[in-house]
């Protein structure tokens, strides 16, 4: 009854244009005092601190910023123009360089929301000037960011083989599998798009002006260059290659391109601030939610629901899918690792489920509880990065969601994609 | 709001602690709810949240304190900033190798002064549960002492660690636990210190050569309760509460010293290059740590330190004798 | 003189924000620097990954406000946008006041935790610092975002406008 009362309240205020924190935080403050009264307030202001003093989510805040230094400088167009370069004349071109970037980018970075900041303010005005819709364009960019979930290395699929035993390269090399198979997905939804909408390509460049673009564009090149190889060398974790990409745009945009000056880049500090203030605070506000979620019931009634009901591992998986699916809209993806996978997985592994491919229909959905409406985390990082309204976003981002669902399915309904991989190289 | 089952129970508590359900310390926590349960007919009701789902572990114990949850488990390594007496125990080689004389310590006068020394900090410690020893692995070799020079290794947040590693020349280098994986497949660190069965549960073998089963650092896990909830429940109840947290300790240092042998075959298994330190080779590990640890333990923890410590060497002069 | 309040208010808040962006990044790096050219300095420069997460911290809470002023905070806008009169004025009415009532009661519960963890003398791992500096960010993140829906409750100041009024 009274959780009822709560959600339409909270429908209610996302409807009448209350700011998200408030649509989040109100909530879930009255289902504390309503649930758990005899518990100190403290719990709140606890929560809201547990979501965003976490030292992966670093990687964020130190993204946008590069971004935003890069957006204001000049090395997102040098890096855009190359793309136009190389890849604009081809139908879709621009498109599928989204899709290929997210997942090359997926390939050092282990975090959906780190991938669109980082990628979002370069890819974003290309492929709008490429003619797609900045709807389309903005569901592009937080969809295809998932795959860095999937695609190693990824702490999604790290936590689950903590939690189950289950070989982290095994899961990594499966993540590999589902990943190129989520990006192909895309990239024919992007050639549909192209088709559909009439996204013209641009003329076809000759030789000379493509290796004009690469000159031109030597320190911007450096960018992706020092992230990749110090990653790959070993010489810092993803979240520290954040920082190392602030500081790298800031000495190129400063002192070798000369593009900005020490009052801009204050301007841009400031900016970048107010960008992770708006997304943090929804971790907050998510924290919070989904502490008291974590403590109701609800996964024992799961389970003996899905006990009761005597099933083979189609139907539990279908199950499982939907459960996943209702949850990541209103959950944050972390919580409903730690709180469901512990309870489903010896049910999953008595129906004879790898556990790899159980793994990664678990990342899948974690995935897509990322884009999903209303708490989808890569939406707000979309809408804050750039400055778009959310309502855009998330207007773009269905054709995206049912992309998802449907290799959903095939992940879930053919184990082979998740385990020979695995299998073949392990 | 609560499942009709737990509505029976006159004092229910919320117990978090970090471990996977898999592991022996989240066992042990079930048989002890179990225990519990049965000796206070229902009155008592224990419910265990593994896996950090009540948040990391400085959550849990501030938790504690407020009152927002009423106990949880934790290894002392994560206890330092609420009580800077208890990281005597990261001081390495400060247990000796044999478990019964382990044991004897953590029952003794200096056992007893660590649990004592949290009552000043809003937490009620009620007793120490063994969970294995800490080992070296490396994709460099640890063949002897100067070959940790120059090496970096992960450690978990405490300057006693940090020490121990620089005092054989090596670098000690904070990584979320979640990058730990990857950190070590790409080389930012060359190596960490973990108990076998972690290192096998997170699979460390997949991206790490070498390993020596060094057991150089005690994993001890504080059991912690909020005072106004203990001060709550009826004497005998707080007794048969205590009585069971001992009574199933030896279960779980048996489960976990089982674990660790499979996961020394697993690890065997995997293919990494396994070296068991002799009495001799932990005794020079422990030599060139012991001083620089201690050091820093004092540093930070004081004249309060200095008591346990001298416990401590009390309590080992009279087991030698 | 309001104004000149808000404004010495607003160069603060501007001046913390964005020189935390800034430390934040070069410490970071100067970590990075340092264990791979330095290694054995590393255990002495670990302070800089706990500072980090605390100026963290302090950025999104510290923001609060100035992004409530410049209507920054994510909202869905589309009926809000749509309407007109006095049906509008309530509604942002009730947004304000339910904000302002909210953001008072979580800092209110900030100060609360600040005082515990102040007391219970927890201190971090390696800086050795009181956790007051973590979560005293929160009472005072919150009191600036309270005095912001005030200001919007009081009619000095009129986000839904200047959101519309800044360039996508
Ligand atoms: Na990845
Ligand atoms: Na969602």
């Amino acid at each position: 009854m009274i959780v009822v009362a709560l959600c339409a309240l909270a429908f209610l205020m996302l409807f009448f244009g209350f700011e998200m924190l408030l649509t989040m935080g109100l909530p879930a403050v009255l289902a504390k005092l309503a649930f758990y009264p005899h518990m100190p307030d403290l719990v709140i202001a606890q929560k809201i601190m547990g979501g965003v003093n976490v030292s992966t989510l670093l990687a964020i805040p130190f993204f946008v910023f590069a971004a935003d230094l890069m957006a204001h400088g000049v090395i997102a167009e040098k890096l855009t123009d190359m793309v136009r370069r190389l890849m604009g004349h081809y139908p879709g071109g621009v498109g599928h360089t989204t899709v290929g970037s997210c997942m090359m980018f997926g390939a050092v970075c282990g975090s959906a929301p780190a991938t669109v900041a980082a990628l979002g303010r370069l890819l974003f005005p290309e492929l709008t000037r490429a003619g797609y819709s900045e709807k389309f364009a903005l569901g592009l960019i937080a969809a295809s960011a998932e795959v860095a979930l999937l695609i190693p290395p990824s702490i999604t699929l790290i936590i689950y083989g903590w939690l189950t035993g289950t070989s982290i390269a095994a899961l990594f090399a499966g993540g590999l599998a589902v990943g190129i198979v989520l990006g192909i997905a895309y990239m024919v939804l992007v050639q549909v798009e192209t088709w559909r909408c009439g996204a013209r390509p641009a003329a076809r460049p000759t030789w000379g002006e493509r290796l004009q673009s690469l000159g031109r564009g030597f320190w911007a090149i450096g960018m992706p260059a020092v992230i990749l190889g110090g990653i790959y060398s070993g010489g810092f974790t993803a979240t520290e290659a954040a920082a190392v990409a602030v500081v790298y745009a800031l000495v190129v945009e400063l002192w070798i391109y000369r593009a900005l000056d020490w009052k801009q880049v204050f301007r841009i500090a400031e900016e970048s601030a107010v960008t992770t203030v708006i997304i943090f605070v929804l971790l907050a506000m998510g924290s919070l939610l989904s502490y008291f979620i974590t403590l109701s019931d609800l996964q024992n009634v799961l389970v003996s629901f899905i006990g009761e009901h005597k099933m083979n591992w189609v139907m539990f998986l279908l199950v499982i899918n939907a459960i996943f699916f209702v949850a990541g809209m209103f959950i944050d993806p972390n919580s409903i690792l730690l709180v469901l996978v512990p309870t489903l997985f010896p049910v999953a592994t008595s129906l004879g489920i790898d556990p790899v491919h159980f793994g990664l229909v678990v990342c899948l959905n974690i995935c897509i509880g990322m884009i999903t409406p209303p708490f989808g985390l890569d939406l707000f990082v979309a809408s804050g990065t750039l400055k778009r309204s959310v309502e855009t976003v998330i207007a773009g981002i269905w054709p995206f969601i049912a992309v998802n669902v449907v290799v959903l399915a095939i992940i879930s309904y053919v184990p082979a994609i998740s385990t020979a991989l695995p299998k073949l190289l392990l | 709001q609560q499942a009709p089952a737990q509505a029976k129970a006159k004092f229910s508590a919320r117990i978090g602690h970090l471990e996977a359900p898999t592991q022996p310390r989240h066992q042990g926590l079930l048989k002890v709810a179990q225990l519990v349960k049965e000796r206070t007919k229902g009155e008592v009701d224990l419910q265990i949240f593994p896996s950090s789902q009540l948040g990391n572990q400085r959550v849990m114990t501030e938790g504690t304190q407020f009152g927002t949850i009423q106990g949880t488990v934790s290894p002392a390594a994560f206890l330092g900033g609420f009580d800077p007496a208890v990281s005597v125990l990261d001081i390495p080689y400060l247990y000796p190798t044999n478990r019964a004389a382990s044991q004897k310590l953590r029952e003794g006068p200096f056992g007893k002064a660590i649990l004592d020394s949290f009552s000043s900090r809003g937490l009620v410690a009620i007793t120490i549960w063994p969970n294995g020893r800490k080992s070296m692995t490396s994709n460099k070799p640890l063949a002897n002492l100067d070959a940790y020079k120059g090496q970096k290794f992960r450690v978990m947040d405490s300057k006693i660690l940090q020490e121990q590693f620089a005092a054989v020349g090596a670098s000690a280098v904070s990584i979320a636990f979640g990058e730990l994986y990857t950190a070590l497949q790409t080389g930012v660190v060359d190596g960490q210190e973990n108990p076998l069965d972690t290192i096998a549960t997170m699979k460390y073998f997949e991206v790490q050569k070498n390993l020596v089963v060094t057991e150089h650092g005690a994993m001890e896990d504080i059991v912690l309760f909020n005072p106004g909830w203990w001060k709550s429940l009826p004497a005998n109840y707080q007794q048969i509460i205590a009585k069971a947290f001992d009574e199933v300790r030896p279960e779980v240092e048996r489960n976990k010293e089982a674990a660790q042998q499979t996961a020394l075959e697993t690890i065997r298994k995997a293919g990494m290059q396994v070296r068991v330190a002799d009495e001799a080779e932990r005794q020079r590990l422990g030599k060139a740590m012991y001083a620089r640890a201690k050091a820093a333990y004092l540093e930070r923890a004081g004249a309060e330190g200095q008591k346990l410590v001298a416990l401590y060497e009390a309590d080992i002069k009279k087991a030698g004798n | 003189m309001l104004h000149v309040a808000l404004h010495i208010l607003r160069t603060i808040e501007r001046v913390l924000l964005a020189g935390l962006m800034l430390a934040m990044s070069l410490g970071y790096v100067i970590n990075v620097i340092a264990r791979n050219a330095v290694p054995v300095l590393a255990p002495r420069l670990a302070w800089i990954e706990e500072a980090t997460l605390i100026a963290l911290a302090w950025v999104v809470f510290l923001g609060l406000g100035l992004a409530l002023e410049r209507g920054r905070h994510i909202t869905m806008s589309a009926f809000l946008g749509r309407i007109r009169g006095p049906a509008k004025a309530w509604i942002v009415g009730a947004i304000n006041l339910v904000g302002l009532l909210f953001s008072l009661y979580i800092a209110k519960i900030g100060v609360d935790i600040s005082v515990f963890v102040y007391n219970s003398g927890q201190v971090s791992p390696t800086l050795n610092l009181s956790v007051i500096w973590l979560y005293g960010a929160i009472p005072v993140g919150f009191a600036l975002l309270a005095l912001r829906y005030a200001l919007e409750l009081a009619g000095c100041s009129r986000r839904f406008d200047a959101a519309r009024a800044t360039p996508a």
